[in-house]
C-alpha cells in the first residue's frame, strides 16, 4: 500500500539565516518527533537555501518547500532561473516566489497607482512560472493575504482569468496556489464552503451574519474560484497558517494549543478540500529578531501548541502518516565489494545498462539507500548480508542481475527506462 | 521626497508669481510619478496656458474632462484657450459646461439648447429635488454633444430617482465612449461588485483609484466604503526635481536659504544652494518641509512679504518670452521626462489601449516545411519570444498560428485557411477588435516565416512597368481596406528554409528583448546618455555606410545625410563589387543602398552618370554581390535598400538574394522593395527615396523599425498629398512594395526600454479611404497629341537627366481620380472609386527601355507627369 502522504509541516523561520549543519541537527529531532511531511525554507535571490540542508531533510523524510518572497520591483529572471537550476539538481520538488503581490505594499507607489494592477503582475510573473514548469517544477502561485488591499478573491479570479486569455491555461495543469491560512481569532470553519456558501459576502464588505475567506477555510475559497475558472480545482499549499503571529503574543498559549490541535486534526482528518497539498504552522523557530514567537524556542522548549501537536501525532496514529524518505537518486547501480570478484570483466555486460538509465554508481549501501531504484550484479553473497533486504526495507525498488553474460540486462532495460520496477518498494509519492 | 499638498502649494505659489515655467517643472516632476492627479493636470494645463502653450494645455484639458466630466475649472480653460486660438463656437460649449457646473445662466442666444436643459438637470439635481426632470437630462443626451457630462448628469439623475439599472445603463455606454471617466468606473466598480463579478469590480475600483490617484473625484465612494481606501495610493510623495526659485521661496514666506547662517544651509549640497545674485537664487526644496508647528522665520532686513502684484515693482520677467533657448530647454528636460517616467503628453487621438505584440505564423505550413521536431523548436522559440517582450514595459504579447484553433480560442476567433492572405488579414482584425475588449490592441505583427508559410498580399500594380502584381504585407498592417496607410508596424522574418537559422535569428531576437526590456539601473541610464551626448564628438557617422548609383547620387546624399557623412559616401562607379573599399566591408550600423536591382539576378548594380563617368565604359558595373556580405559582426544591423526587388524573396535562397544573405549574416532589419521602385534623379525627393529619408530620421528618434517604416510610409502619404492633392502610381507603389524584414521592435543599441515609453503610438481615428490616382488604362494618347511645347520640355528632361531614355518606347494616359478597372486592377478601382471621370487634368508620361550588357537585360522605366499646361510635375524613375 502506498502511505498517505503527511499535509502537515512548518514555515521553518521567518528569516533565510540558520541553515548551517548544527541548525540541521537541532532541529532534525524535532521533525521527526513531529513526523512531519513539509517544510518551508524561506531563501533569497542573492542565496540559494545550502544543499547540504536539503539533503539532510530529504534524508529524514522531509520534503523542502522553498519559499523566495522576493521584491516585486527588482524580480530578476536570470537570477530566479540560476537558481531554479540549483534546485532541480538537488531533487527539489516545490519553490514558490513573490509574496503577497495583493498589497500596496509590496508594489513601488507609482506602479500601484498605475491602471492593470493584474496585468503588470502577471508579465512579472509569468516567465517565473514558464521557467519553474521548464526546470520541471510545478508552478505556484505566490500567497497572496487574505483579504489585503486589492481584495485577494478578485486578484486571484482576475490572475486566473488573464493567463486564460493570453492562451496560458496549460499552466493550470500543474499550477499550485500557495496561501496563508490565519484564523484571526476566528472560528476555524470561518468561511466554511467558500463563496457558495457565503454568496452575501463582497470583497471589502462581509455583511453583518456573513462570513469570508479570511480564515482556516480560505482553502475553500481558492478552491473555488480556481474551479470556476481552470474548470479543475489546482493543488493548494497552505504556506503558512494557524494562530496569526500578531496575535501570538497577545492570545493565551492554552487557547492557541487548542487551536492548533484542532487545526491539525482538521487537516489530518481530510476535513479539507482534496486538493490540499501540505498545510504548515508557522513557524517552526521564531527570526533573528524574535518579533514573533515560535513554537520552539531556540533551547527547543516547546510552546503549548507543539506539545498538543506532538500529543496529537502521538495519540492518533490512524491519522498519520509513515514520511517515506526523499530519494533524490533515481538509479542506483551498486557495485560489489567482494574483492575477489573481476569487475573488469563483466563491465561490457554493464555497459548497455549504464548507458541507457545512466546511474549513479558506487559501492556504498547507505548511499543506495537513498535511490529509488537499486541494481545489483552478480549473486547475492557478492554484497554485505542483508543488503538486499534492508534496501527494500529503506523502500528502494531492488533489482539484481546475475547473469552478465546472458542478454537479461538488455531484455529488462525498457522496463527499467520506463520506470517500473518489477520488485516493489515503496513508491515515492 | 515632497508631499502631495506642498507639491501644489509650491505650484500654485508658482503660478502667482508668475513663474509658469517652474509651476510646470513641478507640475511635471509630480505627473511623473503620479499621472493620475487629476488636480496637478489641472495646475500643469494652468502653467502651460500661462506660458503660451495653448494647444497642449486644450489636449490635457479636453483628456481632463474626459476623465472628470465635473470640472468646472477645465471647462472654463478649455473655453478661454479656445477662444485665444479662434475656436469661438467650440469655446460657447465649454463655456456652457462651466456655467452648467457652476450654476450660473446660459444665455439661449449663445448658448446650445442641450446645454440650457442641462443646467436646469444639474441644478434640480444639486438642490436634490424628489422630482427630476430625467426627459431635460434625456434632451441632452439626445443632442449628443461628444461630451461625458450629460451622461454623467443623467446617470446620478437616474440613481437619485432610484433607478440603478437605467443608471448603471447610462455608465456603461458612458464607459465605453470615455473609459478614462472615473464617475463611470466608480458606479461599474460597486454594481459589478454587488452582481458577484468581483475579479472586474475590483478592477474598475483600482483603475479608477489609478485616474485619481488624490481621490479627489471619488471622495464620496471613499466616504461611504472606506475600506475602498486601500485600493488608493497612500503617502503620495515625489522628488522635487528643482531648487524652488528665489522669487517663489519669497512669496511663501519662507525664503531663508539667502540669510541662513547655518552649515546645514550653506555647505552640505552645494548644488542645491541658492547664490546670494537675487533673481537666480534658489532654495533647497527640503526647506519646504518646515515644520509647521515651528515658528515663522525672522525676516531678514531686506525681506519682505510680497503679494502677487504690490504694484511698486516691475512684474519679473517671463523667461519664456523673452528666452525662447530656456523655453526650448524646459520643453526638452519635459520631453525627457515624460518619456523617461510616463508622463508623455498624449495625442488628441492617441490610442491608449495596451499594445500587444503578435507573433504570427502558420502551424500547418511550418509543419509541412521543416517536420514535427524542428516546429517544436520554433514553437518553443516563438513561445519564448512572447514572454520576453511581455517583459518590456507597457507591452503585451501572444502567438497566432491562423489555423491552429488553441491559439485563437481566446479571442474567440475561428481558424482559417493559413494560404489565404486576406482571410489572415480578416482574422487579424477581429484579433484586434477582441483586443479592444480586454484594453489592448494590436501594436506590432511579427510575422514568421517566407510566403509559402504566410503568404504576401498580392495587390494590384498601380502602375504601368513590367510587374504584373506587388507583394505587399501592407494590409496585415490594418484592420480596414485602406492598406496604403498601415495602423501598426509590420515585421517579417522570411527565412523558413532552414529551421535551424530560423531558430537562431528567433534567438536573437529574444535576446534583443530581454536584453532592452529589463529595467536600466541608473549607471546604465547614465552610460547611455553619455554615450549619445558625447557619440557626436568622436567621428559620429563611423558606423553608416551610403552607397549608391552614380547617376542618383544627387538624391542619395540628400537621404544618406540623415544618418552619415555625404562626403563618406560611396558610389558605383567608380567603387565595384569587386573592388569594395575598406570602409564599406568595416562594421556597419545603418546601411543606406540606393542601387539598382533585377528581377532575376542576385546582385545589385551602380549606373553610370553619363555627366560624371563619361570615361567609364559599364553602364552598370556590379556594385554588391551576397559574397560581399560577411557576418564576423560587419553585417549592417540595419538595411535601407532602394533597389528595384531589393527585397524580393519569391523563389529565392541566401545565394540568390541579398535581403535574405543580409538576415542570414546578422542583419536585424532589412527594408526593401518586392517589386520594381521608383525614386527621384534630384531633390525634392519623392517615391523610394523620400521613404528613404524619413524612415533614417524616424530611427534617429530612436523609434524602433518597424514604427519607423510605418511612420515614414504615412508621412510620405500626407506629404504626396500636401504636394499633389492624391497619391499617384508610384506613391501607391512605394506605399505597398516596401516591407520590413525583421522584428518589427528592434532599434539599434540596446537601451533599455524606458517605463512608460511609447515606441509605438495608434491613432483612434483613420481616414477608411485615401484620395488616389490611377493612369492606367482608358485611351491611350499618342505622342502626337501633344503639344509641341510639351514635348520639346519632355526631350530637354530626358536629355539632361537620362539622356540613355531618348529612345525609349512611350505610353501617354490620362490620370484620374476614380477608375472604373474595366480594363486593368488598380488600388483605384479595387477600393471603391469606380466612376470614370474627375480627371485630374495631368498626363503621366510612361518610358521604358531595356539595356543589355551581354550578360543581363536592365529593363529602366521612368514617369514623368506633366500638368494641363504641358509642365513637367513630377519625375520618377526605377532604381
Amino acid at each position: 500500500m502506498v502511505p498517505v502522504q503527511n499535509p502537515l509541516g512548518f514555515y521553518y523561520r521567518p528569516d533565510d539565516l540558520h541553515y548551517s549543519q548544527a541548525d540541521l541537527h537541532h532541529w532534525l529531532g524535532v521533525l521527526r518527533n513531529l513526523q512531519i511531511h513539509w517544510l518551508v525554507l524561506r531563501g533569497s535571490l542573492e542565496r540559494a537555501v545550502p544543499r547540504e540542508f536539503i539533503q539532510g531533510l530529504q534524508l529524514a523524510g522531509v520534503e523542502p518547500f522553498i519559499h523566495v518572497p522576493l521584491d516585486l520591483q527588482s524580480l530578476d529572471l536570470q537570477c530566479i532561473e540560476s537558481q531554479l537550476a540549483n534546485y532541480a539538481e538537488w531533487n527539489i520538488r516545490y519553490t514558490v516566489f513573490g509574496d503577497r503581490p495583493n498589497q500596496r505594499g509590496m508594489w513601488k507607489p507609482s506602479e500601484w497607482a498605475r491602471g492593470g494592477l493584474v496585468d503588470q503582475f502577471i508579465d512579472k510573473f509569468l516567465p517565473v512560472w514558464t521557467a519553474q514548469a521548464r526546470f520541471g517544477f510545478r508552478p505556484v502561485f505566490p500567497a497572496l493575504e487574505p483579504g489585503g488591499d486589492y481584495w485577494d478573491t478578485a486578484f486571484l479570479q482576475s490572475c486566473l482569468k488573464s493567463l486564460q486569455r493570453r492562451g496560458r491555461s496549460d499552466l493550470f495543469q500543474t499550477m499550485i496556489l500557495a496561501t496563508y491560512a490565519w484564523t484571526y481569532d476566528r472560528p476555524l470553519d470561518w468561511g466554511i464552503g467558500g463563496p457558495a456558501a457565503w454568496p452575501e459576502s463582497k470583497p471589502y464588505h462581509t455583511p453583518q451574519g456573513s462570513q469570508d475567506q479570511r480564515g482556516a477555510r480560505i482553502v475553500d475559497w481558492y478552491a473555488s474560484i480556481a474551479s470556476e475558472i481552470t474548470g479543475s480545482a489546482l493543488d493548494i499549499f497552505v504556506l503558512a497558517g494557524g494562530v496569526h503571529p500578531d496575535n501570538r503574543r497577545t492570545s493565551d498559549q492554552e487557547t492557541q494549543a487548542e487551536i492548533h490541535a484542532s487545526l491539525a486534526r482538521d487537516v489530518l482528518m481530510s476535513e479539507y478540500s482534496d486538493n490540499l497539498l501540505g498545510f504548515c504552522f508557522y513557524s517552526l523557530s521564531a527570526g533573528a529578531d524574535k518579533k514573533y514567537i515560535g513554537w520552539y524556542d531556540s533551547e527547543l522548549a516547546s510552546s503549548k501548541s507543539a506539545e498538543s501537536l506532538e500529543r496529537l501525532m502521538l495519540a492518533a496514529p490512524e491519522t498519520k502518516s509513515v514520511s517515506s524518505p526523499i530519494k533524490p537518486i533515481a538509479h542506483y547501480l551498486l557495485l560489489p565489494t567482494r574483492t575477489d570478484l573481476d569487475l573488469s570483466a563483466n563491465w561490457r555486460g554493464i555497459e548497455p545498462l549504464v548507458m541507457a538509465l545512466k546511474p549513479t554508481i558506487g559501492f556504498s549501501p547507505e548511499e543506495a539507500r537513498l535511490a529509488r531504484q537499486v541494481i545489483l550484479i552478480g549473486e547475492s553473497d557478492a554484497y554485505p548480508a542483508n543488503c538486499e533486504h534492508e534496501l527494500r526495507e529503506q523502500g528502494c525498488a531492488v533489482r539484481r542481475f546475475e547473469d552478465l553474460e546472458s542478454d537479461e540486462i538488455l531484455l529488462a532495460l525498457p522496463e527499467l527506462t520506463a520506470g517500473k520496477p518489477t520488485n516493489t518498494g515503496a513508491d515515492h509519492v | 521626497m515632497t508631499d502631495r499638498n506642498t507639491f501644489f502649494k509650491l505650484i500654485e505659489t508658482a503660478l502667482l508669481a508668475n513663474r509658469a515655467d517652474y509651476a510646470r517643472h513641478t507640475a511635471s516632476d509630480w505627473l511623473a510619478l503620479w499621472p493620475g492627479d487629476v488636480r496637478a493636470q489641472l495646475l500643469l494645463a494652468r502653467a502651460e496656458v500661462q506660458l503660451g502653450a495653448h494647444t497642449t494645455a486644450l489636449e490635457r484639458l479636453a483628456r481632463l474632462v474626459h476623465v472628470d466630466p465635473e470640472c468646472a475649472e477645465a471647462y472654463g480653460m478649455l473655453a478661454s484657450v479656445l477662444r485665444t486660438l479662434g475656436a469661438t463656437s467650440r469655446a460657447l460649449i465649454f463655456e456652457a459646461c462651466e456655467r452648467i457646473l457652476m450654476g450660473d445662466e446660459l444665455n439661449s442666444s449663445r448658448h446650445p439648447q442641450w446645454a440650457i436643459k442641462l443646467r436646469a438637470a444639474y441644478a434640480e439635481l444639486r438642490n436634490a429635488r424628489s422630482k427630476l426632470p430625467l426627459r431635460l437630462v434625456q434632451e441632452a443626451l439626445a443632442a449628443d454633444p461628444d461630451l461625458a457630462l450629460p451622461y454623467v448628469v443623467g446617470m446620478r439623475a437616474q440613481l437619485s430617482a432610484g433607478d440603478p439599472q437605467s443608471a448603471l445603463k447610462l455608465a456603461q455606454v458612458g464607459h465605453h465612449r470615455w473609459p478614462e471617466c472615473v464617475a463611470f468606473l466608480l458606479m461599474l466598480g460597486e454594481t459589478s461588485l454587488q452582481q458577484g463579478d468581483i475579479g472586474r469590480g475590483v478592477e474598475y475600483l483600482h483603475r479608477a483609484s489609478s485616474l485619481d490617484c488624490g481621490g479627489d473625484l471619488s471622495a464620496a465612494i471613499l466616504e461611504r466604503q472606506p475600506e475602498y481606501r486601500n485600493l488608493w495610493p497612500e503617502h503620495l510623495a515625489a522628488e522635487l526635481s528643482r531648487p524652488v526659485p528665489a522669487d517663489v521661496a519669497s512669496l511663501l514666506g519662507d525664503n531663508r536659504l539667502v540669510g541662513s547662517k547655518t552649515p546645514e544651509a550653506s555647505g552640505d549640497s552645494p548644488d542645491m544652494v541658492a547664490n546670494d545674485s537675487g533673481d537666480a537664487g534658489e532654495q533647497s526644496p527640503n526647506l519646504l518641509q518646515t515644520d509647521p508647528e515651528s515658528p515663522l522665520p525672522e525676516p531678514e532686513p531686506w525681506e519682505a512679504f510680497r503679494g502677487p502684484d504690490p504694484g511698486d515693482i516691475t512684474p519679473p520677467e517671463m523667461p519664456v518670452r523673452e528666452q525662447p533657448e530656456a523655453l526650448l530647454e524646459i520643453d526638452e528636460d519635459l520631453r525627457r521626462l515624460a518619456d523617461r517616467l510616463n508622463a508623455r503628453r498624449r495625442t488628441r487621438d492617441e490610442d491608449g489601449r495596451v499594445p500587444a505584440y503578435i507573433v504570427l505564423t502558420s502551424r500547418s505550413r511550418m509543419l509541412q516545411k521543416m517536420g514535427e521536431d524542428d516546429f517544436n523548436h520554433i514553437d518553443n522559440a516563438v513561445m519564448r519570444l512572447v514572454e520576453a517582450v511581455r517583459r518590456r514595459p507597457g507591452w503585451t504579447a501572444y502567438r497566432i498560428y491562423p489555423d491552429d484553433p488553441s491559439t485563437l480560442e481566446p479571442f474567440g476567433l475561428a481558424p482559417c485557411d493559413p494560404g489565404n492572405a486576406w482571410q489572415i488579414k480578416l482574422r487579424l482584425a477581429d484579433l484586434d477588435a477582441s483586443l479592444a475588449q480586454r484594453g489592448e490592441m494590436i501594436g506590432a505583427l511579427y510575422i514568421i516565416g517566407g510566403n509559402d508559410v504566410i503568404p504576401f498580399h498580392r495587390l494590384p500594380n498601380p502602375t504601368d512597368d513590367s510587374d504584373d502584381e506587388v507583394p505587399s504585407d501592407n494590409p496585415y498592417a490594418t484592420g480596414d481596406e485602406n492598406y496604403f496607410l498601415p495602423e501598426w508596424p509590420v515585421g517579417r522574418l522570411p527565412l523558413d528554409a532552414k529551421s535551424s537559422t530560423l531558430e537562431k535569428l528567433l534567438e536573437n531576437s529574444i535576446a534583443y528583448h530581454l536584453q532592452t526590456g529589463r529595467p536600466a539601473g541608473s549607471l546604465h541610464r547614465l552610460g547611455n546618455w553619455l554615450r549619445r551626448r558625447l557619440s557626436s564628438f568622436f567621428n559620429p557617422n563611423a558606423r553608416t555606410l551610403g552607397y549608391t548609383a552614380s547617376i542618383w547620387k544627387k538624391a542619395s546624399l540628400a537621404v544618406y545625410k540623415s544618418i552619415g557623412d555625404p562626403r563618406s559616401m560611396f558610389s558605383s562607379p567608380p567603387v565595384e563589387a569587386s573592388r569594395l573599399p575598406a570602409g564599406a566591408i568595416r562594421p556597419i550600423h545603418l546601411s543606406y543602398f540606393n542601387l539598382h536591382g533585377l528581377e532575376d539576378s542576385p546582385e545589385w548594380y551602380g549606373q553610370r552618370d553619363p555627366l560624371r563617368d563619361a570615361d567609364v565604359k559599364i553602364e552598370f558595373p556590379i556594385a554588391l554581390r551576397p559574397q560581399d556580405v560577411v557576418n564576423s559582426g560587419r553585417a549592417p544591423r540595419i538595411v535601407f535598400s532602394e533597389a528595384c526587388y531589393g527585397a524580393n524573396i519569391l523563389g529565392k535562397d541566401v545565394d540568390t538574394a541579398l535581403s535574405l544573405k543580409f538576415m542570414t549574416s546578422g542583419t536585424q532589419a532589412i527594408v526593401g522593395s518586392t517589386k520594381i521602385s521608383y525614386g527621384s534623379i534630384t531633390p525634392p525627393l519623392i517615391a523610394a527615396d523620400l521613404l528613404g529619408r524619413l524612415f533614417w530620421q524616424n530611427l534617429n528618434s530612436r523609434l524602433p523599425v518597424g514604427e519607423a517604416l510605418r511612420r515614414a510610409k504615412l508621412q510620405l502619404a500626407t506629404e504626396m498629398h500636401k504636394r499633389q492633392g492624391y497619391l499617384d502610381g508610384e506613391d501607391q507603389k512605394t506605399l505597398i512594395s516596401f516591407v520590413l524584414y525583421g522584428d518589427p521592435l528592434y532599434r539599434p543599441g540596446l537601451e533599455s526600454i524606458h517605463p512608460g515609453e511609447k515606441t509605438v503610438i495608434r491613432r483612434s481615428s483613420r481616414p477608411s479611404t485615401m484620395k488616389t490616382a490611377c493612369a492606367l488604362g482608358g485611351p491611350q494618347i499618342e505622342q502626337e497629341q501633344l503639344s509641341a511645347t510639351t514635348m520639346k520640355k519632355i526631350e530637354l528632361i530626358l536629355a539632361q537627366y537620362l539622356p540613355g531614355m531618348q529612345d525609349a518606347s512611350c505610353t501617354i494616359h490620362h490620370q484620374h481620380m476614380q477608375c472604373d478597372g474595366s480594363d486593368h486592377a488598380c488600388p483605384t478601382h479595387l477600393m471603391g472609386q469606380k466612376n470614370l471621370g474627375s480627371e485630374t487634368s495631368s498626363l503621366v508620361v510612361t518610358l521604358s527601355k531595356s539595356f543589355s550588357d551581354g550578360e543581363r537585360t536592365h529593363p529602366h522605366f521612368a514617369r514623368l507627369t506633366l500638368d494641363a499646361a504641358g509642365k513637367v510635375m513630377k519625375l520618377a524613375v526605377s532604381r
